[in-house]
């Protein structure tokens, strides 16, 4: 990921949003797209208490307590019920209550959509630094789908705060039951709410984690941006200068998303422009979740699955690819925590009802 | 001496296709969704996967039937026809309940491996069906013979029934029973399309559609009266072998049902003839049994009737007679003219009942509806026909029948098409007693043989118009619009050939009724106009 050995990013202001949001959406595989609120809440919070520092883990001394925070429940909801504005600050301060240690430094759950701007949000607002550090290193449906939980920590103690500035504190051993506890307290919050979760001192953060996160999404948002301004490169070229492989490019000619029990899984098929009988097959939740060509499988999760559209350069979610649209399909293989047997027991093909045999991760043909 | 060649296989052994899955019964429900390039592949193994790690070693050659996670999406499919091309599998079977996309279709299309689908619950079940089928093709392909022909024994002898046999048991093939004019008399009708452009010849067509085979049905006297029709899909294999030896089957039965039906007109038709001939011979007073017998056909004979004799401008079998009797009933019904149609040997003699007597505009009328239907008679049946005096009671009709047949007599006379009332007759009606006669007639044609045939037809012609003028030379010249002296001359000729003279009276009213009986009324046409 990333030839040349660039300047350390050491900072994240009011200029470098617009970078940091295509990166997030980069990262998404598909997943929710950025909408207006987040940004404009990221872009008040800056111009209000300036840049914010980002710190790689090295830098901060081991007993340092970095509280990762990330909005969980639904984006969506978030563009409607609006931000008060204090909802992370309350958060962390609830888990410096709960643990009795002020906090040294903010952290992300993820660095995918929304959750790149949240971290940085919360940083500015209580005056910490920012490690350049996430749990997840794209985005996932549920909390417990994180190296640190496949590594064994515990997600919790973990506050969820509302726009009403209601505090829900979740202490649970036992992380595989977590989802079945926050999922009715955030609806119950309304909707969507500002979480601070896995805290840990810098030490274990230091050894578990996917780390650069911040700086990775600000090179790829700062590359994709200058693609979109040069109309080139397109294909194999940019994945290639994001740091990707090109998986397939063609035009979107089915649409298929069934109403089903549970989450909704659908099917959209991609055509090659050049050979139409060659297709690629994309499996789609809430994000991409595998990709098949000719029957085989071209890429799968963990690794990230970006569509983008090809005209505009700009990474399309699931919920808007339609008929027609002409994209690249790029894939960011996941951090090697990940393919550990513990991280593809928790977030590997078969976790999300994929049950592939045993060939060689497609990824190896880089 | 034809020497047989040891390694050929006979047909009925030969391995089974993909395609054939699809027809032999054993799969419910099937259906090829896609890869139908690959359909005639050998089918030597099948194996079932339950998942996707099962498939992963599949032999050549081998049906890979699909079940549990191995189907858990399209996804899976997709994966398992990849698989299937990898190894030469001949194709992938799954249950029906997962979507077909765009790219499963395209991809089984690409790589020529048939992907079927088929309602079954169990994949193991599934495959071990399969199995025996694929183990011992032959086998599987008799039994289908021998339902057939259980099924067709058993059946009511019907033709919509047996056809519905064939179409019950012969799965993916569209059966019909056709008349020569392609009319479909049962089955599916489909199947008009499917022969369009072939000619119905004994034995098994291509199409582009697919074979089609052909299996005529012979009438007790060995001539083809029905065809049963087969239309299968392409790449049907050794399916259409199966398939023509059980057309072959069920040309006994519907052959049977033909001869029956027709044994059975030809008796009502005799029964009905009989009964009539009876009826006109007797006295006033019938017998009990005839009377049962008129009363079983629904004849009234009490009341009014007017009587129809209707003939054949040129002679036809009995049994074309038999076979018309149906539509000519139907169209004079239709007509208006309701009634017994009873066979005679020259044609039909029917009649209309009516309460009360009817008013000479009724029976203008029925004369009018009478043309209308024998204008529409075609090339092959012309008629002529009479409608007799009104009568009342069995005598009533009896008379009615017979002036109807006089009038008949003078209307072929005229050409066909035409309808005599013998109310109209008037004078002519004595012209009904020779010109009806064959004896007469026969006399007549032996009289004036040398007339007809030789190097001058207007002989006959020039006599005819001659005597019709009254023996005047001019005007039979202005009707022939030729020269008098070319009437003359072929009237002398004529008069020499014969042997005769015109001097008497006798011989002339001999000759003019010979020559009307031979040649036709004055309306008949021309011979060369």
């Amino acid at each position: 990921m990333g030839e040349a050995v660039a300047a350390p990013i050491t900072q994240i202001g009011v200029d470098d949003i617009e970078h940091l949001v295509l990166g997030a959406q980069l990262v998404s595989s598909g997943g929710a797209t950025i909408g207006t609120v987040p940004s404009a809440w990221l872009r008040r919070t800056l111009a209000g208490a300036g840049p914010v520092r980002l710190v790689p883990v090295s830098d901060l001394s081991p007993e340092t307590l970095c509280v990762p925070v990330g909005n969980v429940g639904s984006p969506t909801v978030l563009e409607e019920k609006l931000p008060a504005g204090e909802e992370f600050v309350h958060a962390v301060r609830g888990i410096e209550d709960r643990l009795g240690t002020p906090a040294g430094a903010v952290a992300a759950l993820d660095v995918a959509s929304i959750n790149a701007l949240t971290p940085v949000i919360a940083a500015a607002q209580l005056g910490l630094p920012l490690v350049d550090a996430d749990g997840m290193g794209r985005m996932f449906p549920l909390i417990e789908l994180t190296v640190w939980a496949a590594a064994g920590l515990p997600a919790s103690p973990i506050t969820l705060v509302n726009t009403h500035g209601d505090v829900i504190t979740i202490d649970c051993a036992d992380n595989q039951r977590i989802e079945s506890l926050a999922r009715p307290a955030i609806i119950a919050l309304g909707g969507w709410c500002a979480a601070a979760l896995y805290p840990m001192n810098a030490a274990t953060l230091a050894r578990h984690g996917i780390h650069g996160s911040f700086s990775q999404a600000l090179r790829l948002g700062r590359t994709l941006a200058e693609a979109q301004e040069r109309g080139s490169p397109r294909g194999a070229d940019l994945a290639r200068e994001l740091g990707a492989r090109l998986l397939f490019t063609g035009a979107v000619v089915e649409v298929s998303r069934p109403t089903a029990a549970g989450f909704a899984r659908g099917v959209v098929v991609i055509a090659d422009r050049t050979d139409p009988d060659r297709m690629l097959r994309l499996e789609v939740q809430n994000e991409c979740l595998l990709a098949l060509v000719d029957g085989r499988v071209a890429a799968a999760v963990p690794d990230v699955i970006c569509p983008i559209e090809q005209g505009s350069c700009l990474p399309v979610g699931v919920e808007q690819l339609y008929y027609g649209q002409v994209l690249d399909v790029l894939c960011f293989a996941a951090d090697p925590a990940w393919h550990t047997p513990e991280g593809l027991a928790l977030a590997g093909p078969a976790a999300f009802g994929y049950p592939l045999p045993n060939e060689a991760p497609p990824g190896d043909q880089r | 001496m034809t020497r047989s060649n040891p390694s050929a296989v006979p047909r009925r052994a030969a391995p089974v296709t993909v395609a054939e899955l699809l027809h032999l019964d054993v799969l419910t429900e099937p259906e090829l969704v896609a890869g139908e390039a690959g359909a005639s592949a050998r089918v030597s193994s099948v194996r079932h996967a339950e998942r996707l790690a099962d498939a992963v070693d599949v032999r050549a050659g081998t049906a890979l039937v699909l079940g549990g996670e191995a189907v858990s999406g399209g996804w899976a499919v997709e994966m398992a026809l990849r698989r299937a091309w990898e190894r030469a599998a001949a194709c992938v079977i799954t249950p029906a309940g997962w979507r077909v996309v765009e790219s499963t279709r395209r991809l089984a299309d690409r790589l020529n491996v048939p992907l079927l689908m088929a309602q079954y619950g169990d994949a193991a079940a599934c495959a071990v069906a399969l199995t025996t089928l694929v183990m011992q093709p032959a086998a599987t392909r008799t039994q289908i013979i021998a339902t057939v022909a259980r099924n067709l024994a058993a059946s009511p002898r019907n033709p919509r029934a047996l056809v519905g046999v064939l179409n019950r048991h012969l799965p993916s093939t569209d059966a019909a029973l056709l008349a020569p004019d392609r009319t479909v008399l049962s089955g599916r009708g489909v199947i008009v399309d499917r022969i369009a452009e072939l000619p119905l010849i004994h034995g098994r067509h291509q199409t582009a559609a697919g074979p089609v085979v052909v299996q005529p049905v012979h009438g007790p006297d060995q001539r083809v009266v029905l065809y049963i029709v087969a239309a299968l899909p392409r790449r049907a294999g050794a399916w259409l072998d199966t398939v023509t030896d059980a057309l072959a089957i069920a040309a006994a039965p519907v052959g049977s049902w033909v001869a029956i039906e027709r044994l059975t007109a030809e008796r009502d038709a005799r029964l009905r003839s009989a009964l009539l001939a009876e009826l006109l011979a007797r006295a006033d007073t019938l017998g009990e049994q005839t009377a049962e017998q008129v009363a079983k056909l629904g004849w009234r004979l009490d009341g009014w009737h007017i009587g129809i004799h209707l003939v054949l401008v040129s002679p036809a079998e009995q049994q074309t007679l038999l076979a018309r009797t149906p539509t000519l009933t139907s169209d004079l019904a239709d007509a208006g003219i309701r009634g017994p149609v009873v066979e005679r040997a020259d044609g039909w003699s029917a009649w209309v009942d009516y309460d009360e007597e009817p008013s000479p505009r009724t029976v203008d009328r029925i004369v009018g509806q009478l043309r209308k239907v024998l204008a529409k008679r075609p090339a092959d049946l012309l008629l002529a026909a009479g409608v007799g005096q009104l009568g009342v009671g069995i005598s009533g009709l009896r008379s009615s029948l017979s002036t109807a047949r006089e009038a008949a007599t003078l209307a072929v006379t005229a050409g066909p098409g035409t309808v005599e009332h013998s109310g109209d007759l008037g004078l002519r009606r004595l012209l009904a007693a020779p010109l009806g006669s064959d004896g007469f007639c026969a006399l007549a044609g032996r009289l004036l043989d040398p007339l007809v045939g030789g190097e001058d037809d207007a002989l006959l012609d020039t006599l005819t118009a001659y005597l019709d003028s009254g023996c005047s030379s001019s005007e039979a010249a202005s009707r022939l619009r030729v020269h008098r002296n070319t009437v003359a001359r072929r009237v002398e000729r004529a008069v020499d050939l014969l042997g005769i003279s015109l001097d008497t009276p006798e011989e002339r009213l001999a000759l003019h009724l010979a020559c009307h009986a031979v040649r036709g009324g004055p309306q008949a046409p021309l011979p060369g106009s």
